[in-house]
């Protein structure tokens, strides 16, 4: 992984000190609230329902065990034990007191950590696939060039106050979109063209209160560019998108308002006069990033594939972790693990101080240190020999970290909601509970087979439920929690926005209307191999629609 | 909504701490709903919410928001004061307590 050099060090310890003197003089009363806002936003802090909460940088999700113990410390130090992994591949603590912060922050510069562009409006943390350097089915590891723009977006003057925050997501495997790429400020995929590696470019996308697919507008950049094009594109978003309006401030608006086309032509003109400044990749520049991220001190060792399968037959716990947790790796002789953080009952996404421990020290002795948090709020082994499967798998299990439902019904993505989130209308931990518990047994999950459900407490969809194929919205209704069902979105290649089908749901009706969607399933997929969105997409809303509602008619239901 | 009267309650989160704090009758703060004053004219506890902003070292973002008062006891109105004044609903955080489920 990538390393601090001095002046990355230097840059990290001189924020953190600048910004113990902002707290200070937030403390003394010196900064009105007003005047600090920003400064601590800028800083990762934000205040929330009931206290304030720290948002830390978990650059394109590649983390280290020496770095997750000291998240560990951190949660049983400074907050009440225990850390929530982020949709942006990222960790927030709930509960650090301010005046605790800017320790938090050194102790953070200790491990080449910060919390330096995780809010406010600027270029956030950028994420990846969490698979990055270990599937088989990418071209190379996308991490260098995320490293590379990263240090581009860091501090960079010209981008700290955006109209609004922007967000970018790489992807280097073809079709198989592990990063949401195209529901990104700009999504960047790694492509190769005539035996050429570089980029498709894609801008556009997002959630929120209006989500939209992104456009493309490149189908090919020479890597060499990648900075140069970036750049370009946010050089013109930050001149034309919008400041009067929050809710028309991203760069979605912005290229729907020109037309991919028109913005297309504004990026490439904008480019065509910096494209081969000092922002121009050299090959130097970009091999010496590549060799921060060489292959860990593999063992040789013969292929393990049938390992695998074997390990994957029968309805033992372990079979049922092989199959669902477990992924090939390009290296002979290895595996990739997924520790599910959805065991039933918890907190889609939670890890105790005691859990990042162990977790830490079973990253030392099956995978070579390292680590990945992925957007869908688990973790991953990204290098575990095939033969030491079966002992990992004890150990997880003995955590509480192999439930077996990765890609299944319980491997939700949940926003913090009203619970903790001073934005939110509605509770979402409580419903995600409801159902992980409701749902539990994985032999029906394994049954319903992909699926992916997704829960926000607000319109902000920080949970993503414009993309789950089954997809819960928390709303205020005349005060009283209510939740929209959606159906039919997907964050992958075959990118699509979930529809409302009715009127929204108490909270003690939802999960009931979550179970009705799925024995309708049940019913009408051709067969048992027919994944929900495909069935969903196959026969349309009408069925849910009457499954949910029966005949009664919602005229309009999009404001209910 | 019952019949009981509204009533309004100053509330902001302590600077220092960023807890949920109450101002009491005495102008000081509390952590505990319980311990709140509650105005019975929305005006009067506006008027002390301009008093007190300038406590910019002691509390953070105050504002008013409404109650009832059930015999003296302050119930908020809104989902959302409910639980900032009990704490987050969630059974449980800490996943390795999961074996213990509360109910």
């Amino acid at each position: 992984m990538y390393r601090y050099d001095e002046y990355d060090q230097k840059l990290v310890r001189e924020r953190a000190a600048q910004f113990r003197g902002q707290v200070e003089r937030r403390l003394s009363g010196e900064l009105t609230e007003d005047e600090f806002k920003p400064l601590r936003l800028q800083n990762g802090l934000y205040l929330q329902l009931h206290a304030y909460m720290l948002r830390i940088a978990v650059p394109y999700g590649t983390l280290s065990s020496t770095q997750l113990r000291k998240l560990a410390h951190i949660a049983r130090t400074y907050d009440r034990g225990y850390g929530h992994f982020t949709t942006r591949q990222n960790i927030q603590f709930n509960w650090p007191k301010l005046e605790d912060i800017p320790n938090i922050l050194d102790e953070l510069a200790d491990v080449e950590m910060h919390a330096i562009q995780t809010s406010g409006n600027c270029i956030r943390n950028i994420t990846t696939d969490p698979f990055a350097g270990t599937a088989r089915d990418e071209l190379e590891d996308p991490r260098p060039y995320c490293e590379l723009a990263r240090q581009w977006s860091t501090f960079h003057p010209e981008f700290a106050f955006l109209p609004r925050k922007f967000k970018i997501a790489f992807t280097a495997s073809g079709e198989n979109d592990r990063a949401a790429m195209k529901f990104h400020d700009i999504g960047v995929k790694l492509v190769e063209k005539n035996g050429e590696r570089g980029f498709e470019i894609w801008v556009g996308g997002g959630m929120g209160r209006t989500p939209v697919i992104s456009k493309q507008i490149r189908d090919f950049l020479p890597r060499e560019h990648l900075i140069s094009y970036l750049e370009a594109v946010l050089r013109v978003y930050n001149r034309l998108g919008r400041r009067d309006n929050i809710y028309k401030a991203r760069i979605k608006i912005l290229v729907n308002e020109t037309g991919p086309d028109r913005f297309r032509e504004m990026v490439e003109a904008e480019w065509e006069d910096t494209r081969d400044s000092s922002l121009r990749l050299t090959d130097a520049e970009i091999e010496r990033m590549r060799g921060f991220f060489t292959a860990p001190n593999y063992e040789s060792l013969p292929d393990s594939d049938n390992l695998l399968a074997q390990l994957r037959e029968g309805a033992s716990a372990l079979a049922r972790w092989a199959r669902n947790n477990v992924m090939l790796h390009k290296q002979a002789g290895y595996s990739a693990v997924t520790l599910s953080l959805k065991e039933p009952g918890t907190p889609p996404g939670d890890l105790s101080d005691a859990q990042m421990d162990t977790v830490a020290e079973l990253a030392d002795r099956y995978s070579f240190g390292e680590l990945s948090v992925t957007h869908v709020q688990n973790l991953v082994f990204p290098h575990v020999k095939t033969s030491d499967l079966e002992a990992l798998h004890g150990e997880l299990a003995a955590l509480g970290v192999a439930t077996p439902n990765v890609g299944r019904l319980n491997d939700m993505i949940c926003c913090p909601g009203l619970d903790f989130c001073n934005l939110a209308n509605a509770r979402s931990i409580p419903v995600a509970q409801e159902i992980s518990e409701r749902f539990e047994n994985i032999d029906y999950q394994d049954d319903l087979g992909e699926l992916a459900l997704k829960i926000s407490g607000c319109i902000n969809a920080c949970g993503h439920h414009h993309v789950g194929h089954i997809g819960i919205l928390g709303i205020d209704k005349r005060g009283v929690e209510h939740y929209q069902l959606m159906l039919g979105g997907s964050a992958g290649d075959d990118a699509s926005i979930g529809k409302i089908l009715g009127r929204s749901f108490p909270a003690d009706e939802i999960v009931g209307a979550v179970e009705k969607v799925l024995k309708k399933y049940v019913d009408l997929r051709e067969s048992p191999e027919e994944p929900f969105l495909q069935t969903y997409r196959r026969v349309g809303d009408d069925p849910f629609r009457d499954t949910l509602y029966g005949d009664v008619l919602y005229a309009d239901h999009s404001k209910t | 909504m019952s019949d009981a009267p509204i009533c309004y309650v100053i509330t902001g989160s302590l600077t220092r701490e960023g807890d949920v704090a109450y101002l009491r009758e005495d102008a000081t703060w509390a952590t505990r709903l319980a311990e709140a004053h509650a105005f019975t004219d929305k005006k009067q506890a506006e008027a002390k919410l301009a008093e007190i902003k300038v406590q910019q070292a002691v509390i953070t973002e105050p504002y008013v928001f409404e109650a009832e008062d059930r015999d003296g006891a302050i119930r908020p109105t809104s989902a959302r004061e409910i639980l900032r004044a009990e704490g987050p609903s969630t059974r449980l955080r800490r996943p390795d307590q999961a074996g213990a489920r509360a109910s």
